[in-house]
């Protein structure tokens, strides 16, 4: 196991453990070696090996999963680890997986999960890298790791083409964007550079409306007022709303009077995870194409500033 | 000549000024492109020009609902501080608005339909529950005004724990919540406005009404009567009109914390004196006092990629002012009654009883290690563990249970220290904001760059608790330590951490969910390497502890008495302040800063007849690691397989165990 790094636990915990794992191993019976057991505990990679068609072991918090990233569904059989940041060591240790796969966010403390199974880091974000790039390496790997390379290549090669065909179908759009997640009926997540969205407005013509500060995560938390300083600017909402957001926004009069909205160039998508892998950044090209190139011819001859 | 200087006229003037020119930069920065139309804007936007609309939709209702709010609460302090004759009464000291919040937090996950009917109205009920609370716990003591507020104090601080637990399982959909709750002013329409206003009016009407019976209060209670005044009515009316006024501002806005507290006691020591004075001058200051901190805010704004919530920063800066405020402040009733936990009648042979305490938390720890869910395929039960589960149990529940019961037993030695040191039974490391310290220590740590350095956090939440410790002393000398001023000063730092706290988690920044994962305090990142040191550094402290009994035995008996039977009190206070310093931090970076668990061992241990420091120190240990062991288990296994952190399920358990004792202080 060349990638694992070894820890050093006290020897006696470490015979324990092979003791345990033999006997556990003993009595289950070890399922078609060709495919490993993977548990992800970030929901990015958790997409990307269903998408790869591999079936995870274990997802950590299924049912925010299921509001937040929606595709592709976690398939029936996967078990849930619990917290994110936290899953269940008692349960992962009880049968452990071939593999767990974390982000560098939601762990700080590898080396105690390596004593049950192997574990690595992979994420799309800190890795130096821009995202798209890290986000290919990230899905090789995992093609690599499950033995589906294959499949890997073939989602990159299907996500290029939706990347080819969004710049196609986005060309000559001159008004700027704004990609918005809502966190109250005030409080908006302004997308940029950093993540998928700026992915789509460096392989696009798209603009991007927001230009201001950006943390880590390329994005900005901004009151909804802010979202008018760009007037001619067409407005790209993610779902899901939290709470009663959708029905405050009613009475939201600065909501109501921004040019994007009085004007019909707001859309709204389905859930999509702005931090996800390139199922995710699929459904967003294909959701802005849409909802843009879609409307197009009539908001070119209505919009005046 | 004289009474003009004395009154409050110049500092409004000054503040209407700082205000002026801050709302001038304000608009100047935002709105700059619309100058020469900005009053145009204001009263009738051209409705074709955006910017003229955000000018009217978002900065001058802000503006409104900020005087508002601020004169709002300012009033119901005012109106709380007359009924209750308390200076330190207020919506945040009595737990109205936190205790608003939580109703609605709870409103909003499992009933919305009910936050269409009136949102003032849960939050109205859970204010009064809230009140109600505090008033009970009390009660016994005639409601002194110290009691009160610390009861009020400890109940906001408890239900922010409640608070936490919820929204560890709802991280992703809360981030509104995270910044509703702690006191965004954004307003996208005039409703907020038309809301505060109607109900500010038709409060101020009915207090003008009140004004005079009100007024009759600052005389003696004897005299009142005499005037054929109902109390009981008058004082009802009054609080009440304070909390239906508290919990209209929490639905509007959000917990704006301590300008209920501050507006008043500015007031106060600028010069107001009758009682119509107070209540105008107050509301002013109120008025201007969040406006200011709301305009700084925005001017700050623009600067970063986080949100800042003013009703966080309000109360960040009200916990240093309740600081300052406290040995300036004449505060009746606050004579110490002997404790009762004194008086208890001693058992005749603890010895026998430590024995069976000990044999319980071996049973304990035996239970928390063997029992646990078995995975069985899919699905996974309660079982008891085998032979060939041993490795699950060497190295993934032995570390947390380990960790658990050295923190327990930390804490609770620290907690036997401070109540034997300073003669409280209700001090702890928890109570008197040393914990809090500790976690402000590593939160700035943390602040800076990404991640957790296990040593370096260790270093800087050491300084925190020195911090603390520094101005508990600095603080409370001039007053010999009394029991409640101290208990106080404690909690004023831990609501400094609730601050800190809700303003980290409104910047909607990712880490915010680590964050609060630390503050809750889980073991969750227990080896069994840390363990081995973590309960290595239990037993090193707990037998340097140990030969203190003379000390511990002695110092309770007060200065004089320890000094003429040969204890040097001052370097004797100082080893074991610094033992406490120790103890609490590492425990504190284990299962966080709100267990109370320091609290409750201790006290438990008197209770159970444990008198003479040695068996009270071993007592309490015990019965420390016995809870902190049953917390982690249940949290780790209530929601399998999702985990609760052990030190906000020990905090669930300890607070109650804490307002219990709070009744009987």
């Amino acid at each position: 196991m060349p990638r694992v790094r070894s820890s050093s636990p006290a020897l006696v915990t470490r015979i324990t453990l092979l003791l345990g794992v033999w006997l556990l191993l003993g009595s289950t019976n070890v399922p078609a070696a060709s495919t490993p057991r993977i548990a992800a505990a970030n929901w990015t990679v958790a997409e990307t090996l269903v998408a790869l068609g591999v079936t995870p072991y274990a997802v950590s918090d299924i049912p925010n999963y299921r509001k937040w990233v929606m595709e592709p569904p976690i398939p029936d059989e996967t078990i849930d680890i619990g917290l994110r940041n936290q899953p269940n060591l008692e349960l992962l240790a009880q049968d452990p997986p071939d593999l767990l796969l974390t982000s560098g966010l939601f762990s700080r403390d590898n080396r105690r999960l390596e004593r049950m199974m192997p574990v690595r880091i992979l994420d799309n974000f800190f890795s130096g890298q821009p995202f798209y790039p890290a986000t290919l390496e990230m899905t090789r790997e995992i093609g690599r790791m499950t033995g589906h390379q294959a499949q890997a290549e073939a989602l990159i090669a299907q996500t290029e083409k939706v990347l080819d065909s969004a710049a196609k179908r986005l060309q000559g759009i001159t008004e700027p964007v704004y990609v918005v997640q809502f966190s109250d009926a005030q409080h908006v997540r302004v997308f940029g550079k950093g993540n998928m969205v700026g992915t789509l407005f460096s392989r696009t013509a798209l603009k991007n409306a927001w230009t201001g500060p950006l943390n880590a995560w390329g994005y900005a938390a901004i009151s909804i007022e802010r979202l008018a300083e760009r007037p001619d600017a067409r407005i790209i909402v993610i779902k899901p709303f939290p709470r009663e957001v959708d029905s405050e926004l009613a009475d939201n009069r600065i909501w109501q009077h921004l040019p994007a909205v009085r004007e019909g160039r707001v859309s709204q998508t389905d859930p999509i995870w702005p931090y996800g892998g390139l199922v995710s950044l699929q459904r967003l090209a294909k959701s802005m194409i849409e909802v843009i190139a879609h409307e197009r011819a009539g908001v070119n001859s209505g919009a005046d500033q | 000549m004289t009474r003009l200087a004395r009154s409050p006229l110049w500092l409004v003037v000054g503040m209407v000024l700082v205000a002026l020119i801050l709302g001038y930069a304000t608009l100047q920065t935002h709105f700059g492109d619309l100058a020469g139309h900005w009053w145009q804007a204001i009263v009738a936007p051209d409705e074709s020009r955006i910017r003229q609309i955000v000018l009217h939709y978002t900065f001058a209702p802000r503006l409104i609902v900020a005087l508002l709010s601020g004169a709002a609460l300012a009033l119901a302090g005012c109106l709380m501080q007359q009924v209750l004759r308390n200076p330190l009464a207020s919506p945040a000291t009595l737990g109205v608005t936190s205790g608003a919040q939580l109703a609605l937090v709870i409103a909003t996950l499992w009933a919305p339909g009910w936050m269409l009917a009136g949102r003032e109205w849960i939050a109205l009920t859970g204010g009064i529950a809230a009140t109600l609370l505090v008033f009970a716990l009390s009660w016994k003591r005639r409601l002194a005004p110290m009691v009160v507020v610390l009861s009020g104090m400890v109940v906001s601080l408890y239900v922010s724990a409640i608070n936490s637990a919820l929204l560890l399982f709802h991280q992703e959909s809360l981030s509104g919540l995270f910044i509703w709750g702690s006191g965004s002013l954004a307003q996208d329409n005039w409703n907020d406005s038309r809301f505060l206003l109607l109900r500010l009016a038709i409060v101020m009407v009915l207090a003008l009404a009140l004004l005079r019976p009100l007024s009759l209060l600052d005389l003696e209670e004897e005299g009142a009567k005499s005037l054929g005044i109902s109390l009981r009515k008058l004082r009802f009316a009054g609080l009440g009109l304070g909390i239906f006024m508290t919990a209209c501002v929490v639905s509007a806005v959000g917990l704006i914390g301590f300008i209920g507290l501050a507006a008043p006691a500015i007031a106060r020591l600028a010069g107001a004196r009758t009682l119509g004075q107070r209540l105008g001058w107050s509301m002013m200051i109120g008025a201007l006092l969040l406006t200011l901190t709301d305009l700084v805010v925005q001017q700050m704004t623009p600067l970063t990629a986080s949100l800042l919530p003013t009703g966080a920063m309000t109360a960040a800066l009200g916990a240093p002012l309740l600081l300052w405020l406290l040995p300036r402040l004449k505060l009746g009733g606050s004579r110490p009654t002997p404790s009762s936990g004194l008086t208890l009648p001693r058992r005749a042979e603890p010895r026998r009883r430590l024995w069976l305490l000990g044999a319980i938390a071996i049973v304990a720890v035996l239970l928390a290690l063997g029992l646990g869910f078995a995975v069985d395929g899919r699905q996974a039960q309660l079982a008891w563990a085998g032979w060939h589960d041993l490795s699950l149990v060497i190295d993934w529940r032995l570390p947390r249970v380990g960790t658990a019961a050295a923190a327990g037993l930390m804490l609770a030695v620290a907690g036997t220290l401070l109540q034997r040191m300073t003669g409280n039974p209700m001090a702890s490391p928890e109570v008197l904001g040393i914990s809090a310290g500790v976690a402000i220590g590593v939160i700035t740590l943390m602040l800076l760059p990404l991640g957790v350095a296990p040593l370096s956090s260790s270093v800087t939440g050491f300084c925190g608790a020195v911090v603390a410790l520094l101005v508990l002393v600095i603080c409370n000398r001039r007053s010999g330590f009394a029991p409640e001023r101290l208990l106080l000063t404690g909690i004023a730092i831990s609501s400094l951490l609730e601050a800190l706290r809700a303003i980290v988690l409104a910047s909607d920044d990712p880490r915010a969910e680590e964050l609060l994962a630390w503050l809750s305090g889980s073991t969750y990142y227990a080896s069994l390497a840390s363990m081995a040191w973590v309960l290595a550094i239990a037993a090193l402290l707990f037998v340097l502890v140990l030969p203190l009994q003379r000390w511990l035995t002695l110092l309770p008996l007060g200065a004089p008495t320890a000094k003429a039977l040969g204890v040097d009190v001052d370097r004797s206070r100082l080893m074991l302040l610094g033992l406490v310093a120790l103890l609490t931090v590492a425990a504190t970076l284990v299962v966080g800063p709100l267990s109370f668990i320091g609290l409750l061992a201790p006290h438990m241990a008197r209770l159970m007849g444990f008198h003479g420091a040695r068996h009270q120190l071993i007592g309490a240990g015990l019965l420390g690691i016995i809870v902190m062991v049953a917390a982690d288990w249940l949290g780790r296994n209530l929601f399998f397989p999702y985990q609760l952190p052990a030190g906000l399920v020990a905090a669930l358990i300890g607070g109650l165990y804490f307002m219990w004792g709070l009744r009987r202080l």
